[in-house]
């Protein structure tokens, strides 16, 4: 009966495997930038202070990530104004109820444009890794990955509260660059 | 003596009934399209923009919290039952110096006049107010957030509004006019029976799917689901809970 137990045991593994497969969390927004420009993405960072020092480091954050293909941003060149780009910038908006949002310009599948916004008059009042896990969030939207429910322990869980105060997510997980590696990996 | 948990019989039909689970995970795994897999929520790509700019700026927003029905009930400064009688469209030009040049950023909003019939909680300032939207024409195309599409003239709505707002980049009437919800806060009223964005909404803007943003974001939130052609006094109940 020593051999029905071990196939207990390796059946058990099986089902864990594949329910992981069938609950991967990462989507897509449904577009992509053409490669070329990826992985070299040009982008404008206009924001003050610590929102500018979070994008900063968001930057880094993805073009580290341990992907087949990560990100490698560059500063856009204003002499070049039809440089597909990421631009990203801070107003101060108490209007709306969100932190951080990207407006996505594609064609055809194909990213071309995107900007982001950081909302200073939220940002204001967070500590620097929240900060970043707005600008980390966007950058992500700006890659083409699409948000994820609030029970997602990733960083494109799309409520900051969860994201951030209650999972303390800044960076991309292991979710987001199983995404990227979809989009760009090969 | 040593006596067993588990019988040998159990123990194989344990192993056989995970066997036939096996078989069903992967026959799943292999049979799910993998576009389902995937889940693109955003863009149909093969639906071509319909805007007459020929383009479409897919908004995705981080939100600051969830909200449930009573949550974003209790938040609002006012809550109104009211028609849409006019739509200024407007586009805010932002300048940003960068690198010795000035890059220009659009942010189109869409201030509603809305003529109020009833207000369930609050007091307006007059009984026509104004409310900003985000979104609309720039030079580029339409700039839409699936879930909360523009409003519409003559629609009738019930509103969840915050403010009014006194100052904020893109505030157009400081201290006259009124900020509201998003997908949280905005509800359609058809044949006196109220309706939540999950379910009013088209199903798609442009090639972008519109109801289903809203169901995605709606229907893990407590109250949302229930706004499905009730009536006004049930709704009300559902909101004070």
């Amino acid at each position: 009966m020593k051999i029905v137990r071990i196939i207990i045991i390796v059946e058990l593994v099986c089902i864990t495997l594949l329910s992981i497969g069938l609950v991967r969390g990462w989507t897509t927004i449904g577009a992509k930038w053409p490669s070329p420009p990826y992985p070299n993405l040009g982008y404008s960072n206009t924001c003050d202070g610590t929102e500018r020092e979070a994008a900063n480091s968001s930057l880094n954050d993805w073009e580290n990530i341990n992907a087949v293909n990560p990100p490698d941003f560059h500063p856009y060149d204003p002499d070049n104004p039809n440089e597909p780009h990421i631009s990203i910038w801070d107003p101060y908006r108490p209007d709306v109820r969100w932190d951080g949002r990207a407006i996505i310009w594609h064609h055809d599948g194909w990213i071309f444009f995107v900007e982001i916004q950081i909302n200073e008059y939220y940002t204001s009042t967070y500590e620097f890794n929240k900060v970043r896990s707005v600008t980390g969030h966007e950058l992500g939207h700006a890659l083409g990955l699409g948000d994820e429910s609030a029970s997602k322990p990733v960083l494109m869980n799309k409520y900051t509260s969860y994201r951030y105060d209650e999972f303390g997510i800044y960076q991309p997980t292991q979710d987001e660059v199983d995404g990227i590696n979809y989009l760009y990996g090969g | 003596m040593r006596r067993k948990l588990i019988s040998n019989k159990s123990l194989l039909l344990i192993a056989s009934l995970l066997g036939v689970l096996i078989t069903l995970l992967l026959i799943i795994e292999l049979t799910l399209p993998l576009e389902e897999k995937i889940k693109e929520t955003l863009i149909h790509t093969t639906a071509p923009p319909t805007t007459s700019k020929g383009m479409v700026g897919v908004t995705t927003v981080s939100y600051v919290r969830a909200y449930t029905l009573k949550e974003a009930y209790d938040t609002a400064d006012l809550v109104v039952l009211g028609r849409i009688i006019y739509s200024e469209h407007y586009v805010w030009k932002v300048k940003r110096p960068y690198r010795g040049k000035t890059l220009t950023f659009e942010e189109p909003y869409i201030y509603h006049r809305v003529k109020i019939i009833k207000v369930f909680k609050g007091n307006p300032i007059s009984n026509i107010i104004i409310v900003a939207q985000f979104g609309g024409m720039t030079s580029r195309g339409l700039v839409l957030v699936p879930e909360d599409p523009p409003m519409e003239e003559e629609e009738l709505v019930i509103l969840f509004l915050c403010g009014p707002c006194e100052r904020g980049d893109f505030v157009k009437y400081p201290g006259i006019e009124y900020c509201y919800m998003g997908v949280f806060g905005r509800f359609k009223v058809i044949n006196d029976r109220v309706y939540s964005a999950m379910y009013f909404l088209p199903e798609e803007i442009g090639g972008i799917p519109c109801r289903k943003a809203a169901e995605d974001i709606l229907k893990d939130l407590e109250g949302y689901k229930d706004v499905n052609g009730i009536t006004i006094e049930k709704f009300l109940k559902l909101v004070k809970g």
